[in-house]
């Protein structure tokens, strides 16, 4: 069930372009699962006006927690919060990640902030290998958590941190046939993501969790949606944010 | 306490969802209490599926909402056998504003007929405004005969309906035709034509270049409209356009409103319209 809860914030921490909100949110927290995301008012104003979509990035106890890139307007209001200060929060909302199928191990693939659902994820799967990647080293979200959670492998375009490269100059080493590949990223990503996918002589079990623009979030504005190869459209927030990568066209 | 009605039909206070912004009804359960509002309104049906427009469809501005989703809907054709079938709006304790659009304007009869049969609603509404499906963004009320012809038609069906006019039209002159042809009551207003260019490719926003706009920017237009409206008809006006709180709301009673219907806000605060509700009864109870 979806739940507007008032949730303090316990802990605002600030990392380079990076925030990360510890919140009391007891009822979504009993019920939000690894790939739902949360919609989060960023004032009691009307502008910004409508709430701003974040994954679930962890959860323990009575708390959620969301790790948010600083990117415009909301993302800033919700940076000038400071602990013990109250925020509305809509949610669980989406559908969690699907399950890794059996005999073939999960594989994280996330562009910058793409990694925030996944450290969620996997603290729920023993220690899943998770290729992150970043035009730079400061655009690489904070490091510490994903360290323990994932076994995780850095490239960077321009080499400052891990491997020069993209994440699909990693991705190579795999058999991606003995995996269960999970993507969350920018549209860039995404694209190249897809044109490697099609390549290969057996498509791939790989999904896409997307970021679109929401004006909701619970299927009621008909905003997010998606195309799909089949002409059609999918609504990001209900239908997904996760799809299997050939069934959204990006 | 004031009584509300429209035609034949009693609301329990004067607080409605508005069309698009409700879903089907079935989106807000469990985020709000159906039987605290006078109403909810689902999304337009149009005679046959539309899928709708490709992205984007949505984009915020300054306390506004500038949106081109292109009535996706199911289809007359479906939403009627749900209707039959699955009697999904039994379960919504408020009266149910079922929306229709027409490809023609004979459609709007036909398809009223049609949900009248199906049962389970109580009242029509009929969209003559959507802006932003057709290019150049006409509509049916871009023409007074043709709201005239309209109303009196689906008038003769004797069950309660509202005429829901545009602002980017004669909607002074509309509502004065749709009144004379027998319209039980008038939802003043759809969205304000608006649009929105890409600094970065230089081209306009949104795929058909002029969107629908919407939310607590657009209130002092809205407030005008319902109000110069309200000094020529008697039928009772439904204000729609940026109602974010039950101050507001009083605000179109002032300007001659007999109903609020709230939109935008709705998928900012799910239960908006709940907490209008509550807010206008102590107000109206004082009164
Ligand atoms: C399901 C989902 C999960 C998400 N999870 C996270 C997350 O865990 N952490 C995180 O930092 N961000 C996440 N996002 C993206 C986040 O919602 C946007 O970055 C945020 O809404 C931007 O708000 P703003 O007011 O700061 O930016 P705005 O001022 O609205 O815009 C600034 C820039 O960001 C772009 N933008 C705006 N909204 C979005 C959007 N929804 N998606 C992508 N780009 C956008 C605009 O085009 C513009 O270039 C998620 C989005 C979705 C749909
Ligand atoms: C996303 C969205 C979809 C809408 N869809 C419809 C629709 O299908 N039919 C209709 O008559 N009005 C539609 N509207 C207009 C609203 O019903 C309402 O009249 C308008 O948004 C002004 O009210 P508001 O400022 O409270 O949103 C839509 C509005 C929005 C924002
Ligand atoms: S965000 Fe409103 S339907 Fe998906």
């Amino acid at each position: 069930m979806i739940i507007k809860e008032y949730t303090e914030i316990l802990e605002s921490t600030i990392a380079g372009t990076y925030l990360t909100l510890r919140l009391n949110a007891p009822k979504i927290a009993a019920s939000a699962l690894p790939g739902q995301f949360v919609n989060i008012r960023t004032g009691d104003g009307f502008d910004p006006l409508l709430r701003r979509p974040f994954g679930v990035y962890d959860r323990s106890g009575d708390t959620i927690s969301v790790m948010v890139l600083l990117r415009g307007r909301g993302t800033r209001a919700l940076a000038e919060k400071n602990a013990g200060d109250t925020i509305s929060v809509l949610g669980p909302l989406g559908n969690p990640f699907p399950a890794p199928h059996p005999g073939k191990p999960p594989l994280l693939i996330a562009g910058g902030v793409g990694a925030a659902p996944f450290l969620y994820f996997a603290r729920g799967l023993s220690k899943p290998k998770m290729i992150l990647g970043a035009r730079d080293r400061l655009l690489l979200p904070p490091l510490e958590s994903f360290m323990s959670a994932c076994e995780l492998m850095i490239s960077t375009d321009d080499g400052s941190k891990g491997s020069r490269g993209t994440v699909i100059d990693v991705l190579k080493q795999f058999d991606l046939s003995a995996h269960t590949v999970y993507a969350c990223g920018p549209k860039g990503m995404f694209a190249a993501l897809s044109e490697y996918f099609s390549a290969q002589p057996v498509s791939p079990l790989a999904y896409f969790s997307l970021e679109t623009y929401m004006g909701c979030g619970f299927g009621a504005c008909k905003g997010c949606s998606v195309p799909a190869p089949d002409g059609g459209l999918k609504l990001c927030c209900t239908d997904g944010p996760t799809f299997l990568w050939s069934e959204v066209m990006l | 306490m004031k009584n509300f009605t429209i035609h034949t039909l009693g609301f329990r206070n004067p607080v409605l969802t508005a069309s698009g912004t409700f879903g089907m009804g079935g989106e807000f359960d469990g985020l709000t209490d159906y039987s605290k509002l006078g109403g909810i309104t689902l999304k337009t049906v149009t005679p046959r599926p539309r899928s709708g427009n490709q992205p984007p469809r949505i984009l915020e501005t300054p306390c506004g909402l500038l949106n081109s989703i292109g009535l996706e809907n199911p289809g007359m054709d479906e939403v009627i056998r749900i209707i039959k079938s699955e009697h999904p709006f039994r379960a919504y304790d408020t009266n149910i504003v079922f929306s229709i659009a027409g490809e023609t304007a004979d459609d709007f009869t036909r398809m009223a007929d049609a949900v009248i049969g199906a049962g389970d609603i109580d009242m029509l509404e009929l969209n003559l405004s959507c802006p932003n499906i057709h290019a150049g963004g006409a509509t049916f009320d871009s023409d007074c005969a043709n709201v005239r012809a309209i109303v009196s038609s689906v008038a003769r069906l004797d069950f309660p309906f509202t005429v829901k006019l545009s602002p980017n039209q004669d909607i002074l002159g509309n509502s004065i035709a749709a009144e004379d042809a027998g319209a039980h009551a008038l939802t003043i207003s759809n969205t304000f034509l608006g649009m929105a260019f890409d600094r970065k490719t230089g081209e306009p926003y949104f795929r058909n270049k002029v969107a629908g706009f919407s939310g607590p920017a657009v209130k002092p237009m809205a407030l005008y409209n319902v109000y110069r409206v309200a000094q020529k008809v008697k039928i009772p006006i439904i204000a729609s356009g940026g109602a974010a709180s039950a101050g507001d709301a009083i605000e179109f009673l002032l300007a001659g409103a007999s109903f609020i219907s709230i939109g935008t806000m709705n998928f900012v605060e799910p239960d908006i319209a709940e907490t209008v509700a509550d807010g206008l009864a102590e107000y109206l109870r004082e009164k």
